[in-house]
């Protein structure tokens, strides 16, 4: 991936769970945003990769999670 | 990608508990480190025997990036780490898993902490059993 990439091109390419990581975390440092997630009894079956053959692992998620930039000591 | 330029730190404030397949995990956070805890030895076999099919190397890479490391506790000792100021494990590397560092003395530590468990587990039952038997023949007194 090189650095001149649009980060919005890169998330709708996105195959594998690292690849949506990278891609939120381009998109959260390339505008200075803040990003917080709240999760109140979520449950989700997670594939490992992409496709049909893809195992699932069921998810329970509850709390939250911020994600601010901070300045470089 | 390990150009400063490119790299913006990021601080996580995480309180999270997560259960994977029925086995719990407590996320928590301390600036640019997050925590992924378990309660015992056998909760982290359980949940790493089939450890996920996931590249680890660009999670590593985004997370040196972010100046942020993931560490994985048992028992509140830190026995795995990703990311930012975390060297990787030769050990681990010989067995396909990298770029993680693993904490011997953590790990080994934790298990020290589970068997002082597992004994004051047993010594409680006893000490029950002995106090139910006596009182049972104190009855026949």
């Amino acid at each position: 991936m090189a650095e001149s990439e649009d980060p919005s091109e890169r998330i709708d390419e996105t195959k594998t769970w690292p690849e949506l990581a990278i891609g939120l975390y381009d998109r959260l440092t390339g505008r200075g945003a803040e990003i917080h997630y709240e999760f109140e009894d979520m449950t989700v079956d997670v594939p490992s990769k992409v496709g049909e053959d893809a195992d699932t692992a069921q998810w329970h998620l509850d709390g939250k999670v911020v994600i601010t930039t901070r300045e470089r000591e | 990608m390990s150009d400063d330029r490119a790299t913006v730190p990021l601080t996580v404030d995480a309180d999270l508990d997560v259960e994977v397949d029925g086995h719990p995990i407590r996320v928590t956070s301390s600036e640019d480190r997050v925590f992924l805890e378990l309660g015992s030895v056998p909760a982290l076999v359980r949940t790493f025997r089939r450890p996920p099919a996931v590249d680890l190397r660009p999670i590593d890479a985004t997370l040196r990036r972010a100046d942020l490391a993931v560490e994985l506790r048992v028992r509140h000792r830190t026995v795995a780490a990703l990311g930012a100021d975390t060297r990787p494990s030769s050990l681990l590397r010989r067995a396909g898993v990298e770029p993680v560092e693993l904490r011997l003395t953590g790990l080994v530590s934790a298990i020290g902490a589970e068997l002082a468990s597992a004994v004051g587990r047993v010594r409680r039952g006893i000490r029950g059993l002995r106090r139910r038997t006596e009182s049972h023949w104190r009855v026949f007194d």
